[in-house]
C-alpha cells in the first residue's frame, strides 16, 4: 500500500448540510484544518459540533457537499482514514464487559503503527488495572482507557469531542497533557470540541465557533482576542439601558456605569461612545467565554 | 522555575509568561547563564499550547533578556547590569503608576505618598537592625 | 393512585403493545370456539377441502380438538412472554452473577417486600388466570375432557415458573455463570416435581401436587425478597473471595499475543458480544420440551410432541433474538446495532460484516449441539429413555435426517436474518420483522397441521394428491430458486460496485452454496426418503432455497447502510 503524502490540510469540508428530519444540524458548513496545529471547535450543546465530528468518521454520509480527511474520504475508505486517526467519544462506548487488557489486545489488531511499549507507558501512567472490567471503572478511568487506545498508535491526527465532560480535574489533566504531547510533535493534528472554553483558550491555535449549525467565526485564536474588547463605560448620567453603539455585541451594568462586549475597530468604538457622551474607563481583552456568550447573545436578538 | 498562568484575567498567556520571566530573572532567582526549559517540557507542565510558549520566548529574546543557542537551548542571558536594572525600574515603575492611579482616586495627593514610602522605609530599616 | 397499582400500571405502559394484542387473541379465541358454531363450520370447511370425503362425527370432532390445541399453542406461548415481562425482562445476563431487578425501582419509596410482592402476585395471578381461560374457554369447547389435573398442575406450574424465574433473575450470586445452572436446573425441577409427587399422571387427583407448587411458590417470595434487599444496599458477593485464582488468571490472559488480523480481533469481539444469547436462550426454554410428558398422553405420543418442541426451539428464538434483544444500548450484551467503538475501528465493512457471520453461524451450531445433547439427557431423566430410542430410531428411518438438516439450516437463516434485521438499526424494520415473523408461524402451523391432517384422514388418497401436488410444485421451486439467485447475483454486483465484497468473500459464499447443493443430494440418495415426499428430486432446490444466500450477500450491504447514515 502506497502510504499517502502528507496533505496540506488534515480536514476539508466543503458546505456540508445535514438535516434530521425538521432539524437542521448543519447548514452549508465549510472549515478546513491547517496541519500541525490545535483546533477548538467551540459551541453550545447541540450546535452540531458532534454532527460536525461524526461526519468526520464517517458514522454520517454527508447529504450534500463533500467531506475529506487527510485527503480521503472516510465513508469510500473507513480502514485507510481511520487508521491514521485517533478518536476519543464523548458517550461512554467502550464495551462495558471487556477487561482492559481485553481492550487493548483488541484495539492493537487494527493500527499497525501500535506502540505496544507506549500503551504500556500510559496505562501505567493512568493507573488503568489491566484485570478490571471498563463497566467497573470510574468516569475519569473510563476517559483515561478511550484516550489511552486513541494515543497508543501515535495517530496524525487526534479528534476529541468533549474530552473533559463530566471529569474531574486530573482526568481532565491527563487529557490536556496528551493534546499537548500530540501537537508537539512534528505534523500532528488535533481537533477537539469542547463547551469549556477556558480550557479551549489556553491549548489552541485556531478556534471555530459554531452556533444552530453554523460557523460563524473561525480563525486564528490571537485574531479573535485582538479584534474583540471589553470596555467599561461611565455615563454622567444614570441610563435604563446601553444607547446603542455601533460594534457593541453585549452588554450589562446599571445606571452610570455599564460594560459591553464589542467587536471590531476600537477607534470607531471610542468615537461612538463619545459620541453618546461615555467614558471609557476601562478596556480589557475579553476571554474567550465573553466573547462567545457576547457573540451568541448577539445572534439571539 | 516556578510559573504560574491564569486563563481568565485577560491578559494573554504569553505575556504573562514574558512578565513573569522578566520578575524572575530581575529579582534574581533565574541566575543568568541558567536554562530556561525546553518549550515543550513547559507547554505540557503548564498545560497551554506550545506555538505559545515560543512566542513568549521569541518576545524574551527580543527583549534581550534570553538568548537562543541552536540546538542547545534557551538560557537567560548573561544580563550587563543596565538591562536587568532597566528592566527592575519598568517592573517598578508600573507599580508606581497602579498606586499613583489609586492614591488619586482615593483623593490622597503625591506628597503625602512620598512621606508614608519615606516612613515605611524606615520602619523597615528598624525591624532589619533589631533582628540579628 | 397506591404504588400497587403504579407498579402495574407500568406494566400496562411498557408493554401496551404485547399486552393488547394477547388480549385480542384470547377474547378473539374465545368467541370462535363459544359462540360460533364451530363444528358446523369445521364441518363445511372439511367438505369443502377433501371434497369427496364423508366426513364423520368423530372426524369432524377430532378436526375441532386438534383446532382447539392449535390455537390455545400461542397462549402458551404468551405464558413465557409474561414470564420475560413480570421479570422486567431477562437478558442473557444470567451469565452476570448480579441481580438484575432494575435499579432506578430502588429509589422508590416502597419497602422492598412491596417492590417484589407485586410484580411476582400480578404475574402468578396473570398465568394461572391466562392458562384457565385457555382451558375451560378454548379446550373444553374444543372437546378436550377437562379434568380438574389438566386446570390446575398447569397452571401452577407455570405460577411456580413466574415466581422461580423472577426469584432466580433478581437475585445476586456469588459466582459468574451459576445463574446459568440454576435456572434450567430450577425449571426441570419444577416440570418433574409432579411426576415425583404422582407418578402415575392418569389419576384426577392434582391435589398433592398443588400443594407442592403452591408452597414452592411461596418459598420463592421471601427468598426473592432477601436477594432484592441485598442488591438494593448495594452487596455484591463474591463467594469466590477466598480463591485468589482469578486475579492470576486475569493476568495471565493479559500477556496474550495480539489477535493475527482486524478480521479476527473482530470476530473475537463479535462472539464474545452476541455468540453466548442464542443457546442461552434456548438452554433456558429447553425444559419446555417437557411439557407434553405432563399431559395425559401416551409416552411415544409425548415423546413425539418433545421432540417436536426441542427441535423447533432454535428456530423460533432466532427469529426473535432481533425483536427481544435489539436494544440501543450499546452495553447491553445483545446490542445487535451497529456500535461506534466497532464503526470507529479502521476494518471494513465487509470484514467486519463476515466476523458478525462467523458469530452467527458458530452461535447455530452451539445451540444445535445443545439442543442434541441435552434433550435426551432430559428425557431420560424422565425415564423415557427405552420409549425415546425407539421413537428417535423411527424418525430416522423416515424422515428424521432431513427434518434435522433442514432444521439446521431454518435456525442458520433466521439467526443470520436476526443479525440482519438488528443491523439496519431502524426500529420500525426490527418490529415488523417481529409481527412478521408471528404472522409466518401462525401460518406454518397452520399448514403443517393441514398436512398432517390429511394423511390422518386419508393416507393414500392424500399420498397421491399429495404427488400431484408436489409435481406441480417442482416448476415453481425452480422458478423460485431461479430468482434467488437472480437476487443473490444483483446484490453480489451492488457490493462489488461499493468495494463491499473482496474476492475472499465471494469465493467462500460460492462453495458454501455448492457445499448445500451437493450435501442435499447426497441426503436425497443416501437417505430414503418416502417417495410421498419426494417424487422428483424436491430435496435439492429446497434445501438450496433453505440456504441463506442473500442474507450472506446483503451483510455487508446493510451493515455499511447503518455504519455511514
Amino acid at each position: 500500500m502506497i502510504a499517502a503524502l502528507p496533505t496540506e490540510s488534515v480536514i476539508e469540508l466543503r458546505d456540508v448540510t445535514r438535516r434530521f428530519g425538521a432539524t437542521t444540524a448543519l447548514d452549508q458548513v465549510s472549515l478546513t484544518v491547517p496541519r500541525g496545529v490545535v483546533f477548538g471547535l467551540v459551541g453550545a450543546n447541540g450546535a452540531g459540533k458532534t454532527t460536525l465530528i461524526k461526519h468526520l468518521l464517517g458514522l454520517f454520509k454527508a447529504q450534500s457537499g463533500t467531506v475529506r480527511v487527510l485527503g480521503m474520504d472516510p465513508v469510500a475508505d473507513p480502514p485507510g482514514v481511520l487508521s491514521r486517526i485517533g478518536y476519543l467519544s464523548e458517550e461512554n462506548d467502550l464495551p462495558g464487559w471487556m477487561r482492559v487488557h481485553e481492550l487493548l489486545r483488541y484495539t492493537r489488531s487494527f493500527y499497525a503503527a501500535w506502540d505496544q511499549a507506549y500503551a504500556e507507558k500510559l496505562r501505567q501512567q493512568f493507573g488503568l488495572d489491566s484485570a478490571s472490567r471498563i463497566k467497573d471503572l470510574s468516569k475519569g478511568h473510563r476517559a483515561r482507557a478511550g484516550l489511552l487506545i486513541a494515543l497508543a498508535h501515535r495517530p496524525e491526527f487526534l479528534i476529541l469531542d468533549e474530552p473533559s465532560s463530566g471529569l474531574d480535574p486530573l482526568a481532565r489533566r491527563d487529557i490536556l497533557g496528551a493534546i499537548i504531547r500530540t501537537v508537539a510533535d512534528e505534523g500532528r493534528t488535533v481537533l477537539f470540541s469542547s463547551h469549556l472554553l477556558d480550557e479551549v483558550e489556553r491549548v489552541s491555535d485556531h478556534v471555530a465557533m459554531m452556533y444552530q449549525g453554523r460557523i460563524f467565526h473561525c480563525g486564528l485564536l490571537d485574531d479573535i482576542k485582538a479584534t474583540h474588547h471589553r470596555v467599561t463605560l461611565r455615563f454622567p448620567e444614570p441610563q435604563a439601558r446601553l444607547p446603542l453603539l455601533a460594534g457593541v455585541l453585549a452588554s450589562e451594568g446599571s445606571e452610570r456605569e455599564w460594560t459591553a462586549v464589542c467587536s471590531g475597530a476600537l477607534d470607531e468604538f471610542q468615537v461612538a461612545a463619545a459620541a453618546a457622551g461615555a467614558e471609557i474607563v476601562e478596556r480589557q481583552v475579553p476571554t474567550l467565554d465573553e466573547i462567545f456568550l457576547a457573540e451568541v447573545a448577539a445572534k439571539k436578538s | 522555575m516556578h510559573l504560574h498562568i491564569s486563563s481568565g484575567n485577560g491578559i494573554p498567556i504569553y505575556l504573562q509568561i514574558v512578565n513573569q520571566v522578566k520578575y524572575l530573572v530581575a529579582s534574581g532567582r533565574l541566575a543568568s547563564g541558567a536554562e530556561l526549559p525546553a518549550i515543550r517540557t513547559l507547554a505540557e507542565r503548564l498545560l497551554i499550547n506550545p506555538n505559545t510558549v515560543a512566542r513568549a520566548y521569541r518576545e524574551l529574546e527580543y527583549a534581550g533578556i534570553v538568548t537562543k543557542r541552536r540546538t542547545a537551548g534557551t538560557y537567560v542571558s548573561d544580563g550587563g547590569s543596565p538591562l536587568a536594572r532597566r528592566e527592575r525600574l519598568k517592573i517598578l515603575t508600573e507599580r508606581i503608576d497602579g498606586l499613583l492611579a489609586e492614591a488619586h482616586q482615593m483623593k490622597v495627593d503625591a506628597e503625602e505618598i512620598i512621606g508614608l514610602i519615606r516612613q515605611r522605609e524606615e520602619s523597615l530599616q528598624k525591624l532589619a537592625v533589631e533582628k540579628p | 393512585m397506591s404504588p400497587a397499582l403504579a407498579i402495574g400500571w407500568e406494566f400496562w405502559r411498557r408493554h401496551n403493545a404485547g399486552l393488547s394484542l394477547l388480549l385480542l387473541y384470547t377474547f378473539a379465541a374465545t368467541l370462535i370456539f363459544n359462540v360460533v358454531p364451530i363444528h358446523e363450520l369445521v364441518r363445511v370447511l372439511a367438505f369443502a377441502a377433501f371434497n369427496r370425503f364423508p366426513i364423520t362425527n368423530t372426524e369432524v370432532d377430532n378436526l375441532v380438538l386438534d383446532l382447539s390445541c392449535l390455537v390455545a399453542v400461542p397462549l402458551v406461548l404468551a405464558l413465557i412472554y409474561l414470564i420475560i415481562m413480570f421479570t422486567y425482562g431477562f437478558q442473557p445476563n444470567l451469565a452476570a452473577k448480579d441481580s438484575s431487578f432494575p435499579r432506578d425501582k430502588f429509589l422508590l419509596p416502597m419497602s422492598t417486600s412491596a417492590l417484589v410482592g407485586w410484580p411476582m402476585l400480578y404475574g402468578t395471578v396473570s398465568v394461572v388466570l391466562i392458562w384457565f381461560v385457555t382451558v375451560e374457554g378454548i379446550l373444553r369447547p374444543g372437546g378436550m375432557e377437562t379434568t380438574a389435573y389438566l386446570l390446575i398442575v398447569p397452571a401452577l406450574l407455570a405460577a411456580a415458573c413466574m415466581s422461580w424465574v423472577q426469584t432466580i433473575n433478581w437475585c445476586a450470586v456469588g459466582i459468574k455463570g451459576l445463574k446459568a445452572v440454576l435456572m434450567p436446573a430450577m425449571l426441570l425441577l419444577l416440570f418433574a416435581t409432579p411426576r415425583f409427587v404422582a407418578p402415575d399422571v392418569h389419576t384426577n387427583n392434582p391435589w398433592a401436587i398443588a400443594l407442592v407448587l403452591l408452597s414452592l411458590i411461596a418459598l420463592a417470595y421471601p427468598i426473592a425478597v432477601v436477594g432484592v434487599a441485598r442488591a438494593r444496599h448495594g452487596e455484591s458477593p463474591n463467594w469466590l473471595r477466598f480463591v485468589g485464582g482469578i486475579a492470576t488468571v486475569a493476568r495471565i490472559l493479559a500477556r496474550r499475543r495480539p489477535f493475527a488480523s482486524r478480521a479476527r480481533a473482530q470476530a473475537w469481539l463479535e462472539w464474545r458480544r452476541h455468540g453466548a444469547s442464542l443457546p442461552l436462550t434456548v438452554s433456558r426454554l429447553l425444559p419446555l420440551c417437557l411439557l407434553p410428558l405432563l399431559i395425559a398422553l401416551p409416552a411415544g405420543a409425548a415423546i413425539e410432541f418433545s421432540i417436536v418442541i426441542a427441535v423447533a426451539l432454535p428456530a423460533l428464538a432466532a427469529t426473535f433474538a432481533t425483536a427481544t434483544f435489539s436494544r440501543n444500548n450499546p452495553w447491553s450484551g445483545d446490542y445487535y446495532g451497529v456500535a461506534s467503538f466497532t464503526a470507529t475501528r479502521p476494518i471494513t465493512s465487509s470484514d467486519w460484516a463476515t466476523a458478525k457471520i462467523r458469530a452467527a453461524t458458530l452461535s447455530t451450531l452451539v445451540t444445535w449441539l445443545i439442543v442434541i445433547s441435552l434433550l435426551p439427557v432430559t428425557i431420560a431423566l424422565m425415564g423415557h429413555w427405552q420409549v425415546f430410542v425407539a421413537v428417535v430410531a423411527d424418525q430416522i428411518a423416515r424422515i428424521g435426517m432431513f427434518a434435522l438438516v433442514c432444521l439446521v439450516l431454518l435456525t442458520w437463516r433466521s439467526t443470520l436474518g436476526s443479525v440482519l434485521v438488528g443491523l439496519t438499526g431502524r426500529p420500525w424494520i426490527i418490529n415488523t420483522y417481529a409481527l412478521a415473523g408471528f404472522v409466518v408461524i401462525g401460518v406454518a402451523e397452520l399448514g403443517a397441521w393441514v398436512v398432517s391432517t390429511t394423511w390422518e384422514l386419508d393416507s393414500m388418497r392424500a399420498s397421491n394428491q399429495n404427488a400431484q401436488l408436489l409435481d406441480a410444485i417442482l416448476p415453481w421451486f425452480l422458478a423460485a430458486l431461479v430468482a434467488k439467485l437472480t437476487v443473490s447475483v444483483l446484490l453480489w454486483i451492488i457490493s462489488r460496485r461499493q468495494g463491499l465484497m473482496s474476492t475472499h468473500a465471494s469465493l467462500l459464499f460460492l462453495f458454501l452454496f455448492v457445499l448445500v447443493g451437493a450435501g442435499a443430494l447426497v441426503v436425497r440418495y443416501a437417505i430414503a426418503l418416502p417417495i410421498i415426499l419426494d417424487p422428483k428430486f424436491l430435496a435439492v432446490p429446497f434445501l438450496l432455497l433453505l440456504m441463506p444466500l442473500n442474507r450472506l450477500i446483503a451483510m455487508p450491504l446493510v451493515l455499511a447502510w447503518n455504519r455511514h447514515r
